[in-house]
């Protein structure tokens, strides 16, 4: 992953971390919002949520992507670190960074079995 | 404009709940969020879990950007104790919907107990002066790094299990057995608990056990009682607070027992 991020986040990682966080909170709040707002009534989206899966109630769609935004955030956040950690050649952490990506994976996958 | 959002005042009251104590007590919430929509709105344990879960996730990513702002988060520490967390929480989290109700009550209601009694240890969550902060992380002698790394994986295990953060664990083992600062160990599980809450969210989600709409009014409640109440932390006396959580917290966990191991 190191190799594929053309970037350095050196020593402010974590200030920018937390910026990464604090916007994501903030799209995620209005997506969950907005979504319970909208319920079932507007015509655009439950026009939408027809196409890409019949039967799922409109506005359930923003809720969904609130959610999947929030919960890969602390992921990604994982990745900077790991990124940052092979810059640093900190051989050790980047193995446990790779640990907890393939655990995730294989319990996803056993998740969705 | 107001009336979609009315039946979902009462999770959205619940979850502000969860998240207003959470802050003033350096929790995740999720010990609060799921007695709470069990017993008061009568939902199951295994969907208040999945919304807790969901809830934990929005709470610690909200707080963790404060403390990696402030540099207080040890990623060095956070990262080797993620991995037995992370280990835990999926095996809690695949196995969950294989364990009875009544099993996973009966166990809530034991960690609320043990929760309810460190929030009586005086050191665990008290006031101590911030740490040296130098390049953006925090400077102190670290130890105990095995207890820590068999800690991690109970509360991830515990994590998956039962919908929790399980900072109610990691943050004494690492205050009281690892030597870390006060306010490093908050700020550090706080960052850690994201990702294992994340994992078994993400599981629990594929189960189908999370009711969206429902989980979506929770955690706006929590984020809004979690910015509150570290906005209004310092008018309140944190040690009769403490005191109070825990006696409710253990009536709780009693109503549990009586309602859903007893019945």
């Amino acid at each position: 992953v190191s190799r594929l991020l053309p970037f350095r986040l050196g020593r402010r990682l974590p200030a920018r971390l937390g910026l990464l966080l604090r916007v994501v909170v903030l799209l995620s709040t209005g997506l969950l919002l907005v979504g319970l707002l909208l319920g079932g009534k507007v015509d655009a989206i439950a026009r939408l949520d027809e196409l890409l899966r019949p039967g799922a109630a409109a506005g359930d769609r923003l809720v969904e992507g609130g959610f999947l935004l929030v919960v890969l955030a602390p992921i990604v956040a994982l990745v900077l670190v790991g990124h940052e950690l092979a810059r640093r050649n900190d051989r050790r952490l980047v193995a446990l960074v790779a640990l907890e990506l393939i655990l995730l994976a294989l319990g996803l996958g056993i998740g969705a079995r | 404009v107001v009336t979609p959002l009315l039946p979902h005042l009462l999770p959205f009251a619940i979850g502000a709940a969860g998240g207003f104590v959470g802050a003033l007590l350096g929790l995740g919430g999720g010990i609060i969020v799921v007695p709470l929509l069990t017993l008061v709105l009568g939902i199951p344990l295994h969907s208040a879990v999945g919304t807790s879960l969901l809830a934990v996730v929005a709470t610690s990513v909200a707080g963790s950007a404060k403390y990696l702002e402030q540099g207080l988060v040890d990623l060095r520490l956070a990262i080797t104790l993620q991995s037995a967390l992370v280990m835990g929480a999926v095996a809690g989290a695949v196995a969950a919907p294989h364990v009875p109700a009544r099993w996973l009550a009966l166990l809530f209601s034991l960690v609320m107990v043990w929760a309810s009694l460190q929030l009586f240890r005086p050191g665990v969550a008290g006031e101590e002066a911030p740490p040296r902060v130098r390049s953006g992380a925090p400077v102190y002698r670290l130890r105990g790094l095995p207890e820590g790394l068999g800690a991690s994986g109970l509360a991830g295990l515990l994590s998956g299990l039962l919908g929790v953060g399980g900072g109610i664990i990691t943050i004494p083992v690492m205050i009281l057995r690892m030597g870390v600062p006060t306010r490093v160990a908050l700020a550090t599980s706080s960052f850690m608990i994201g990702l294992t809450a994340a994992a078994s969210a993400l599981v629990t989600a594929m189960h189908g056990t999370i009711p969206l709409r429902l989980a979506a009014a929770v955690v706006l409640g929590v984020l809004a009682g979690a910015s509150g109440g570290s906005r209004l932390a310092r008018h309140f006396s944190a040690g009769r607070l403490r005191q109070l959580v825990a006696l409710v917290m253990i009536w709780a966990a009693i109503q549990l027992v009586l309602r859903k191991v007893m019945s």
